[in-house]
């Protein structure tokens, strides 16, 4: 789900939002019979004699069927575009520009760094990939690190990781999200003696 | 993502499995061994001296912004899209009845027949209160910022934890600790509320709200600790 895609809906909710809250006052407001002071000219019912024409004129087929594929069309890109499309293919390695230059996939090093990740102490398991987020180059590790484990320790090994994943990398633009979740249970306590 | 994956970054260093005395991670460049061919080689073409440097010397990368998610819009969007397909469904069904290819009566006549010559009844107040309503809450959601809810751990690239995540930290350390039974908690991103049943004694809720405090210090910020005791002898807040 890209930025452009968010922004074109919250313009969509917002004026709809708005058409609602408006048709809504005035439905409450006409009930109250009060919507003459904004509308002097206010009928005593509903009248809808110039839609009634519409849909009996004859362009009213033709236009109906050109705005329905449109509205089909238009709402089926807008769902699609939700998919979520945030990975990142190979990336050019700087220094070898020009054709056959060197192409590095970033999602295999960020699971190499992952997996770097998982043999530190209290880190129970990591997998990674490269995304790109909101315009940002981001390398993510999500690691799963133990209940008991010592935070501070597990930091100081995701920062290794992440020097040695940034000069593998060697990209200025990337950046480094490690998000940690905690495993449910401590894992079962090797017997004694 | 609780599954382990297979560990072959673990290949080039047998010896180093997690009960292993030695830190892992000591050697430098593993993550490039580890990483495509190519790779590593690519950097030390780039500047063949940083290659030989030690790992603990290169920078870690810069953190990325928090993690966010988009909030009620994110589900709000694809449902607009469907309404709008819906919408246009109709309108097309209707133009084809024009051209006589579905049969039955067209739906968009049918209906502004039966709303012309309406009367302000209870259904406007009814219907105008709900549709406001949608309407201000629609508002609400398209105004609404991006949703953050990540604590930060003290660190030199981007290290982020979930609150529910942050609450199992406190409940494990409370646990740690002599004379508690049971330990439950509740956290957001800057507090934490840890409950815990103790056999009694003194001072063990200042015990286990130490215990909690250690364990999440490296938070940026500290989140603020509170701590219930359930005992013998009743109940202590700390």
């Amino acid at each position: 789900m890209s930025r452009g895609v968010l922004a074109v809906d919250r313009v969509v909710a917002f004026l709809l939002g708005l058409a609602l809250l408006l048709g809504g006052l005035a439905a409450i407001a006409w009930w109250a019979q009060k919507l003459y002071l904004v509308w002097p000219a206010v009928p005593p019912v509903l009248r809808l004699l110039a839609l009634r024409a519409a849909v009996e004129a004859g362009w009213w087929a033709p236009t109906s069927g050109v705005v329905g594929v449109i509205a089909i069309v238009l709402g089926l890109w807008w769902l699609i575009a939700h998919l979520p499309r945030r990975g990142v293919g190979t990336l050019a390695l700087p220094g070898a520009g020009g054709r056959g230059g060197l192409r590095l996939d970033p999602d295999a090093a960020v699971a190499a760094a992952a997996d770097v990740l998982a043999q530190a102490p209290g880190v129970r398991s990591a997998s990674g990939s490269m995304r790109d987020d909101r315009g940002e180059l981001v390398a993510l590790i999500d690691a799963t690190i133990e209940p008991t484990a010592d935070l501070g320790a597990v930091a100081a090994a995701a920062e290794r990781v992440s020097a040695e994943l940034g000069h593998v990398l060697s990209l200025p633009a990337a950046r480094c999200r490690v998000e940690l979740s905690v495993a449910r249970r401590g894992r079962q306590l090797a017997r004694a003696g | 993502m609780t599954s382990h994956r297979p560990q072959h970054a673990a290949a080039p260093h047998p010896g180093h499995g997690t009960g292993a005395g030695a830190p892992p991670m000591d050697a430098p460049g593993t993550a490039g061994a580890a990483g495509p061919s190519g790779a590593g080689g690519a950097g030390a073409q780039d500047s063949g001296a940083t290659a030989r440097t030690r790992a603990g010397d290169w920078e870690p990368m810069p953190a990325a912004t928090l993690p966010t998610r988009s909030g009620p819009i994110g589900v709000v969007g694809p449902v607009l899209a469907v309404l709008l397909i819906l919408a246009g469904l109709v309108v097309l069904r209707d133009a084809l009845v024009g051209y006589r290819v579905v049969r039955g009566p067209a739906w968009i006549p049918l209906g502004i027949g039966a709303a012309d010559g309406l009367a302000p009844g209870t259904a406007f107040l009814v219907g105008g209160i709900v549709a406001a309503l949608i309407g201000l809450w629609l508002l609400y959601v398209a105004m609404r910022r991006r949703v953050r809810s990540r604590a930060v751990v003290r660190a030199r690239t981007g290290i982020y934890l979930a609150p529910g995540d942050i609450a199992r930290l406190a409940s494990a350390a409370a646990e740690d600790v002599g004379g508690v039974i049971t330990a439950s908690s509740k956290a957001r991103t800057r507090t934490v509320r840890t409950t815990v049943r103790t056999t009694g004694g003194a001072g063990i809720d200042q015990a286990v709200l130490d215990a909690v405090h250690q364990r999440l210090d490296v938070l940026d910020p500290a989140p603020r600790v509170t701590v219930v005791a359930r005992g013998p002898s009743g109940r202590s807040r700390s």
